[in-house]
C-alpha cells in the first residue's frame, strides 16, 4: 500500500485505526471508520482516524460526539458527520 | 434503507395505491428518488405517485367533473411524503414496434463490442441499472467474465447461479434478447460488494475499453491523494481524489440487511461541487488517472457531501479469483471465443 506514510507512521495509524474498530466498528450510528484526511481538506497534510457517524443523530445530541475519544495512543481522532451512503444503483419508474 | 423505515414506506406505498391507482391521470405509483425542479434526489426517498398530467389548482373541480382525476393527491401519506412527478408510462420493451434501435445515451444501447461503463442489469431488478466494470478472466478457467457488484449481477439475497445478465439493463431499453451473462460467484460472503457472471453472448465481440477513458490493462493498489477518474452509466466519466490512507469498514444496508463492507477508500471531488458519482454508477471501475490501472471498484456514493465509495480493486479481484485482462487478450478471445456460450 503506497500511503506516503513512513512504516512507522503507518503502523501507528494502524494500531489506532484498530483499536477504534474494536471499540466502535459496531456503534449503531457510526457508517464506517478510516484513517484519513478529513472530509474537504485535502491540501491538510494531518492524517487522522475518521469515525463517521449518522449525520441526525449527531445533529440532535451534539454531545453525542463526545462519546467518542479525541486521540488513541497520541493519534487524532475526530468525529465527522455522514448521511448514510447509498449503493449506487439507479431505478426508473418509467420509461418516458 | 432500515426494516422500520422500509415497513412505513410499505404501509404509505400500500395506501397510496389503494386510494390513488385507480385514478385516470395516474400511471403509476411507487417508492423512489423524488424530483426537485426537474432533477432527481437521490439522497432522498418519497412516495412518488406519477401523474400524465400536471392539473393547475385552478383547473382541478373542472378535471374532476370531467372525469379525468378523482381528485387532489396529498402531500403526505401516513407520514410520508409524496412526489408527484409527471411521467406517463409506455411498455418497458423499447422500440416498442420492434424498429432499429437509436439510442441517445451509448452507454445505454446494445453494445457490441461490450465496452466497459455502460448499463447493466439483471432479471430480478428490472426497473434498475448498474455499471458494467470490466471483462476479467477467470483463474481456474480462463473464461471471459463481467465484473460488477452484487447489487448489480444479483441484486437480492435470492440470486442464485445462473441468474441471467442483461447489456442494457431492462430499465434501459434492454429486452430478453439482450441477455448478455449468467451470474457466476459473488463476493458478498466475505463482505465486498462484487461478482462475476460468465458471458453468454456469443454475437458479441469483448473490450476492455472504459468508455471515454481508454483500455485498462491492469490494476494497482489504491493509495491516498490518488487521483482518479471513472466512467460510468450513469455520470459519465468523472474524476476525484482519494482521502483515504488505511482502509477501514463501511457499514451499509442491502435489502434490509446490514453488511459491513471492507477495504473500502473514500474519493472525493477535486473541486468543490464536482460531482463524484451517481445512482446506476454501481460497479464502474476507478483508475488512476496517470497511467489507467484500475484502482477500485465503485460501490456506492453519497451527494451531501459529494463522495464516492469504491474497493479495493486488487482485493475484489482475488476474492473472485480473476484477473483483469490485456487488449492482446481481448483480442484473442474475439478472434477464438465468439461462440462461447
Amino acid at each position: 500500500m503506497e500511503s506516503g506514510l513512513s512504516p512507522e507512521q503507518l503502523e501507528r495509524a494502524q494500531r489506532a485505526l484498530n483499536e477504534i474498530l474494536d471499540r466502535f466498528a459496531k456503534h449503531p450510528k457510526v457508517t464506517a471508520i478510516d484513517v484519513g484526511r478529513p472530509p474537504g481538506e485535502a491540501k491538510t497534510k494531518q492524517l487522522v482516524v475518521r469515525i463517521f457517524v449518522d449525520q441526525v443523530w449527531l445533529e440532535s445530541d451534539p454531545a453525542s460526539k463526545d462519546e467518542f475519544p479525541t486521540e488513541v495512543e497520541g493519534y487524532p481522532v475526530q468525529v465527522f458527520p455522514d448521511r448514510r451512503p447509498h449503493v449506487d444503483e439507479s431505478t426508473k419508474s418509467s420509461s418516458s | 434503507m432500515d426494516l422500520e423505515q422500509y415497513a412505513s414506506y410499505r404501509v404509505s406505498l400500500q395506501s397510496a395505491v389503494k386510494r390513488w391507482l385507480h385514478d385516470p391521470n395516474v400511471s403509476f405509483i411507487d417508492v423512489g428518488h423524488p424530483e426537485h425542479d426537474g432533477k432527481i434526489a437521490w439522497d432522498e426517498v418519497e412516495v412518488c405517485i406519477h401523474v400524465r398530467e400536471k392539473i393547475p389548482l385552478a383547473k382541478l373541480e373542472q378535471a374532476i367533473a370531467a372525469g379525468k382525476t378523482l381528485g387532489r393527491i396529498p402531500k403526505e401519506i401516513n407520514g410520508e411524503s409524496v412526489d408527484i412527478p409527471k411521467s406517463d408510462i409506455f411498455p418497458q420493451i423499447w422500440p416498442w414496434w420492434g424498429g432499429i434501435r437509436t439510442p441517445q445515451n451509448p452507454r445505454t444501447g446494445h453494445a457490441d463490442p461490450l465496452n466497459c461503463g455502460i448499463s447493466l442489469g439483471n432479471e430480478r431488478r428490472r426497473y434498475s441499472y448498474g455499471t458494467l466494470g470490466a471483462i476479467v478472466e477467470d483463474r481456474r478457467t480462463a473464461t471471459p467474465m463481467l465484473l460488477s457488484n452484487w447489487h448489480v449481477l444479483a441484486g437480492d439475497w435470492g440470486a442464485s447461479r445462473g441468474q441471467r445478465i442483461f447489456q442494457p439493463a431492462f430499465a434501459d431499453g434492454g429486452v430478453e434478447q439482450d441477455l448478455v451473462a449468467r451470474l457466476e460467484r459473488e463476493a458478498i460472503s466475505s463482505n465486498l460488494d462484487a461478482a462475476i457472471a460468465r458471458i453468454e453472448s456469443s454475437s458479441r465481440r469483448l473490450s476492455n475499453e472504459q468508455f471515454g477513458i481508454g483500455s485498462v490493462d491492469s490494476s494497482q493498489a489504491p493509495a491516498l491523494d490518488q487521483e482518479v477518474t471513472k466512467s460510468g452509466r450513469a455520470s459519465r466519466v468523472t474524476r476525484g481524489r482519494i482521502t483515504t490512507a488505511i482502509p477501514g469498514i463501511q457499514k451499509m444496508y442491502y435489502r434490509g440487511v446490514t453488511r459491513y463492507i471492507r477495504e473500502v477508500w473514500r474519493v472525493e471531488p477535486l473541486e468543490t461541487f464536482e460531482e463524484v458519482s451517481r445512482g446506476g454508477d454501481s460497479g464502474s471501475l476507478w483508475v488512476n488517472s496517470w497511467n489507467n490501472q484500475a484502482v477500485g471498484l465503485h460501490f456506492a456514493g453519497a451527494n451531501t457531501p459529494e463522495r464516492a465509495l469504491m474497493m479495493n480493486i486488487e482485493i475484489v479481484l482475488d476474492a473472485l479469483n480473476v484477473d483483469l485482462v490485456t487488449s492482446q487478450t481481448i483480442r484473442r478471445w474475439n478472434a477464438t471465443f465468439r461462440g462461447v456460450g
